[in-house]
């Protein structure tokens, strides 16, 4: 077989089977050339992680495996091998989703990433620094643990652990998942200067279609375990298709979010909605945060921030990595108490809450990190959300009591209802821990809807996905929020999102509050363009 | 008054030091559950095949010092075959099905002891007199058994050994990465097969200290894998991944252990040593369950 001398790896036609049964991979093949950045793009479920981790040979722990086709890195083939000795040949994989060793410090995790590297003392602490310099972030949080950094901290530590092995050939895993656009071009710039600097080759999996494109030299685009097209990256963005699928740029122009609705509605020729008026006009305060403080040992997490949240409103919630979004959405929700200040929900102080108090009276969330029943289906876990409408107890259950399987009847059509509002009907058996992460986001999206909760606190909705997927979920949420009255407050750091789909912004920066507004007004104050739209957003 | 008070003192202290013996058992589960997560049902069993082959190459002749090497080999080689033929071809199942593994583990072991080395109940004699020290008794009052004091040295002395291999060595960083993502921690090159290899030896040296201790107290038999079930309550109260926590869990249950049998027993008409290590585990369960020491449950919300 021919290989490429030019090519540090050559991927050809392969296909991969997950558990003897579920092909992954039909027939895939790419190459990457030494020393250059290479991207594969795609929606979720097309097979981007599974194809970085054959080439990593990590698939063996997920028992995946490689059926048909050949891997070869640096001219040799890679069968038989293993993830650490992959790792001694100069192919580091950086896993989706940050994955740090939670209670090793950030300067162990980075100096844990040496581990295969025989290095003296000495050698150690010059690595160390230099790391330091690409990463100064890590450099001033180095003796926290890990567990408590911000995402996009634990995404970087990630990065600086892999940089420690010393690899040739990185392979990174939605680096940019669930990151602010200003660390998202950070941390491109430090992939960049690895690449340009030390010689790295680099095969990235990417949702950011846009960010990837303007950063690597060649793209693949796979769609359901095939590539559908490649090209040089420059060839790609002028691609039309591209453009409309993957980057939102349609006739020129980006398409608001908001159009999606209206579209959807035209489609359906209802009469709802002809004009771009409300159903549910937006009403008084429904929640107010009053002088909300909260630290964690010497952390200050939240600083004196108030702000009011209107009935049938869609409230966003925005700013860097570790301003303490989550944070305040915990509070809200009973997962942290303030240490000082109130929390009114209409009208009442909300005193010695907890989540389960607060799922009952009315407001549900999603979470950041994901919070599902990995074993469970997709369907069980949607029902897990009507648990609170459920008034017959377990006896009643088991002995089939009229009331009981009324309920149960009840149950099992709302949940087909939000089941086929999502879209979801395909996968509604299916294991959910074995989705794939946009697919879980869904998912919690429908467990929430089904406690009928009055606010949704909606913590990253949109975190990996690409720009269709983005538009499907914004159509769903604009539906909930007009459809059922259903008040929003959402984190999100597509600012395309958030300033198309929001009636208001609070805008956090750490832990206060630095502005509040309609977007229009938002956007145009200098401190929340300093702090966070720095740089330019297209 | 002084006398009352001299005697709470030998009870006190007879507490602590036993409770070292158990914390040597639990120091074993606390290594494998730190680099895999895993509670080792095989613990006892290795507890008793190893003290078993100990005394049982002592009987063939072979002097102490070389024995015990021999056993340490044996142990090693023990790990070996754990890690190849047990923990390799399970990687990547689901943790309960490496919990069912361990349990099978620990009859194969049970059985393999009783094969080659019979079923009769041995003596080990250590050296060490199960009784007084003469002039702690004499001068202080105090009626401390001198092989108490060298399970406790000894206990001490590897909880020290090991907690500093954990946090300063490289190896022990490895552990540490291991025990929070063995996933991330293979991504980067860490070799999970020597890290577990690593562990299940040393788990089975320490077994084989634990068992030489309990062998010269209660003689070398059987009921010695029961031991594994009084180091339970230890793991729940001073946390199952914690090194320190295996010692402090030890002196905290055998001290209360034999300061409520001699005080609040006889209300009970006795024996409550038996179960009162358990109570105390059911409160710890119910309002610390991470132990004291044990490392707290980090996920980001």
């Amino acid at each position: 077989m021919s290989v490429d001398s030019n090519n540090i790896l050559e991927v050809k036609n392969i296909e991969v089977v997950y558990d003897n049964v579920i092909l992954a991979l039909h027939d895939v093949s790419l190459t990457v050339p030494k020393g250059k950045i290479v991207a594969l793009l795609g929606a979720n479920g097309a097979g981007k992680s599974t194809t970085l981790k054959s080439i990593s040979t990590m698939l063996a722990s997920e028992r995946g495996k490689v059926t048909k086709g050949t891997i070869n890195y640096n001219g040799n083939n890679i069968e038989g091998e293993i993830p650490s000795r992959m790792v001694h040949r100069g192919m580091v994989q950086v896993l989706e989703g940050r994955r740090c060793f939670g209670h090793l410090t950030v300067e162990e995790n980075i100096i844990a990433g040496a581990y295969s590297r025989q290095l003296s003392k000495g050698d150690l602490s010059a690595e160390l620094e230099k790391i330091y310099t690409y990463f100064t972030r890590l450099k001033d949080r180095r003796g926290s643990q890990a567990g408590f950094t911000s995402g996009g901290e634990q995404q970087m530590i990630a990065v600086a652990r892999a940089m420690m092995a010393k690899p040739t050939m990185l392979l990174l895993d939605e680096p940019s998942m669930g990151l602010a656009p200003q660390l998202v071009a950070e941390i491109f710039n430090i992939v960049k200067e690895l690449n340009q600097k030390e010689g790295v080759s680099i095969l990235l999996a990417e949702q950011n279609t846009n960010i990837a494109l303007k950063n690597a030299d060649y793209g693949y685009i796979l769609e359901t375990g095939r590539v559908m097209l490649e090209g040089s990256a420059q060839s790609l963005s002028n691609d039309e298709k591209v453009k409309e699928l993957y980057l939102g740029i349609s006739k020129g122009e980006r398409k608001n979010f908001r159009d999606v609705l209206y579209d959807d509605e035209k489609k359906k020729n209802t009469t709802a909605l002809t004009t771009k008026g409300r159903k549910f006009e937006i009403g008084g305060p429904i929640l107010e945060v009053k002088n909300i403080s909260l630290h964690f040992g010497g952390v200050k997490a939240i600083t004196n921030i108030s702000f009011n949240i209107l009935k049938h409103e869609i409230r966003a919630i925005i700013g860097p990595n570790g301003a303490g979004k989550s944070s305040m959405l915990n509070c809200i929700n009973g997962i942290y108490q303030p240490q000082e200040g109130t929390i009114l929900y209409k009208g009442a102080v909300l005193d010695q809450i907890n989540p389960n108090l607060i799922s009952r009276m009315g407001i549900s969330r999603t979470f950041q990190n994901l919070a599902l029943f990995k074993r469970m289906s997709v369907l069980d876990n949607i029902l897990v959300g009507r648990k609170l409408h459920t008034k017959s107890n377990f006896m009643q259950v088991g002995f089939q009591f009229p009331q009981a399987v009324r309920e149960e009847k009840e149950n099992k059509e709302k949940c087909e209802e939000i089941i086929s509002f999502l879209e979801i009907e395909d996968i509604k058996n299916t294991q959910v821990g074995k989705l794939p992460y946009g697919l879980q986001k869904k998912v919690e999206l429908g467990r929430a809807l089904a406690t009928q909760a009055e606010i949704l606190l909606l913590d990253e909705p949109m975190a990996g996905m690409n720009v269709e997927e983005k538009r499907d979920m914004c159509r769903f949420i604009l539906k909930v929020n007009d459809e059922l009255g259903t008040t929003i407050v959402l984190i999100e750091h597509d600012m395309g999102v958030v300033m198309d789909i929001s009636d208001r912004v609070v805008v956090l920066d750490y832990g206060k509050s630095i502005g509040d507004g309609t977007p229009d007004v938002v956007r145009a104050n200098q401190k929340v363009i300093d702090a966070y739209l720095g740089v330019a957003h297209d | 008054m002084i006398s009352e008070l001299l005697f709470f003192m030998e009870v006190l202290v007879a507490g602590l030091l036993s409770g070292t013996m158990y914390s040597l058992v639990a120091l074993g589960f606390v290594l494998i559950y730190k680099a895999s997560s895993t509670f080792n049902f095989a613990q006892g069993a290795m507890v008793f095949f190893a003290v078993l082959s100990f005394v049982g190459l002592m009987e063939f002749g072979i002097p102490f010092s070389v024995a015990f090497v021999l056993t340490i080999f044996l142990m090693i080689a023990v790990g070996l075959a754990t890690e190849r033929l047990v923990l390799r071809p399970l990687m990547n199942q689901s943790e309960d099905t490496l919990l069912m593994a361990t349990i099978g583990l620990g009859f194969v072991l049970e059985g393999l002891a009783q094969a080659v080395w019979g079923v009769e109940v041995r003596r080990l004699d250590l050296g060490i007199k199960d009784s007084p020290i003469p002039w702690i008794a004499d001068n202080l009052q105090l009626f401390i058994s001198a092989l108490d004091v060298t399970a406790g040295l000894v206990a001490t002395a590897m909880i020290i050994g090991l907690t500093l291999l954990f946090k300063y060595t490289k190896i022990g960083l490895g552990l540490r990465s291991v025990a929070d993502d063995a996933g991330a921690a293979s991504s980067i090159g860490i070799p999970l097969k020597h890290i577990m290899l690593l562990v299940w030896s040393a788990a089975g040296v320490v077994a084989l200290v634990a068992g030489m201790m309990w062998g010269a107290r209660a003689g070398v038999q059987f009921a010695l894998i029961d031991l594994a079930l009084k180091a339970l309550p230890v793991l729940i109260i001073g946390g199952f991944s914690s090194i320190p926590g295996a010692i402090i869990g030890g002196l905290l249950i055998g001290a209360s252990e034999k300061i409520l049998e001699v005080y609040i027993g006889p209300y009970f008409g006795g024996g409550i040593e038996g179960w009162a290590p358990y109570v105390l585990a059911i409160f710890f369960l119910l309002y610390r369950p991470e132990g004291l020491f044990g490392e707290k449950i980090i996920r980001r919300v």
